[in-house]
């Protein structure tokens, strides 16, 4: 439809309305609405989102690397352990550590402090660590799965 | 050499003012048609102008701010419960639509009432197209719906007023 081709009498008639004024109470509360001069913000979500999954997934590794020296550190055999793997790990040393993110599952939402909505994701990771044995021995591998709660402070506009 | 100060947030102040003084009116016509009072309409409104104005970093279009309008109203319908709707229905509404300058006052009053009475898809098409002066194109992406449908619904909503409006036509 063409539109510039409102010259119906119907039209025409509704075109001689105007919308009502504000009252003058409501205007004095709009112009008192006035937003702080702020610069635009035209990160999107996803963007301002990937940015805390980085950071969740370095927190994660570091904690997978943490844990992994710690456990290296109390390697000493003390008594012979029943399992294994355990047992070829507490003699070895360590050679790599991988964590893998199996998946993140939305949990729902919180308010921070600021009263900012956070969301609260549930991650599921995969420790995958591998022990050089001192003796020689081919490499053990121990895997573990690992649940994390990640908060993500989401951006309002 | 000294160089003139402006103070940024003066600036911001006068744009924000003059720019609610010149569209407050058809922003708020669309907020009443999308509430069920006075005060929601008036609440939405406020809220959809910060919202745009924070958005669009400044003097937002027009298509962003109908439409922060209509979503706005629509999670206000969501929240309110029952009994805030049996007080609002119990509650009267003298909420004027229209002004005009052309028309005399019974005439403005026959047209008012034929457009509050159109079904509300074709009344938001009229309004954001008489009033509102979107494009067939921008009002389509504010209500969510084709092109196509937002002419269609126009030419019919036209045709109701025609037969409604036809003692003040004749």
């Amino acid at each position: 439809m063409n539109e510039h081709d409102d010259q119906s009498p119907a039209f025409l008639l509704l075109n001689g309305l105007r919308p009502a004024a504000p009252s003058a109470d409501l205007m004095q509360r709009l112009m008192a609405a006035r937003p702080a001069s702020q610069p635009p913000q035209s990160k999107s979500k996803i963007i301002s989102f990937l940015p805390l999954l980085a950071r969740a997934a370095v927190v994660a590794t570091l904690a997978g690397t943490a844990t992994w020296y710690l456990m290296a550190d109390k390697a000493a055999p003390v008594t012979s352990p029943a399992n294994p793997v355990a047992a070829a790990a507490a003699e070895s040393g360590p050679q790599q550590s991988l964590q893998r993110l199996l998946g993140m599952r939305d949990l729902g939402f919180a308010r921070d402090a600021q009263q900012r909505p956070v969301r609260l994701m549930h991650a599921t990771w995969l420790d995958d660590n591998t022990y050089v044995p001192s003796n020689g021995a081919p490499p053990v591998r121990e895997a573990r799965v690992r649940d994390e709660i990640v908060p993500v402070v989401l951006n309002t506009y | 050499m000294n160089l003139p100060f402006f103070p940024l947030h003066e600036d911001t102040s006068k744009s924000w003012e003059s720019w609610i003084a010149e569209n407050a009116s058809r922003f708020l016509l669309f907020a009443r048609q999308q509430t069920r009072s006075e005060h929601d309409a008036e609440d939405v409104l406020q809220e959809a102008l910060v919202e745009s104005w924070e958005r669009g970093g400044g003097r937002p279009e027009a298509a962003l701010v109908f439409a922060t309008i209509r979503r706005r109203a629509i999670d206000l319908g969501r929240r309110h419960d029952r009994r805030a709707r049996r007080e609002e229905a119990a509650a009267p509404e003298n909420d004027v639509w229209f002004d005009s300058a052309v028309h005399d006052r019974e005439t403005a009053m026959l047209l008012e009432e034929a457009v509050r009475t159109l079904p509300k898809d074709l009344c938001d098409v009229i309004t954001l197209k008489i009033w509102g002066g979107q494009t067939f194109a921008e009002l389509a992406a504010t209500l969510g719906i084709p092109q196509g449908t937002a002419a269609t619904r126009y030419r019919t909503a036209l045709a109701q007023l025609r037969k409604s409006l036809t003692p003040v036509l004749l």
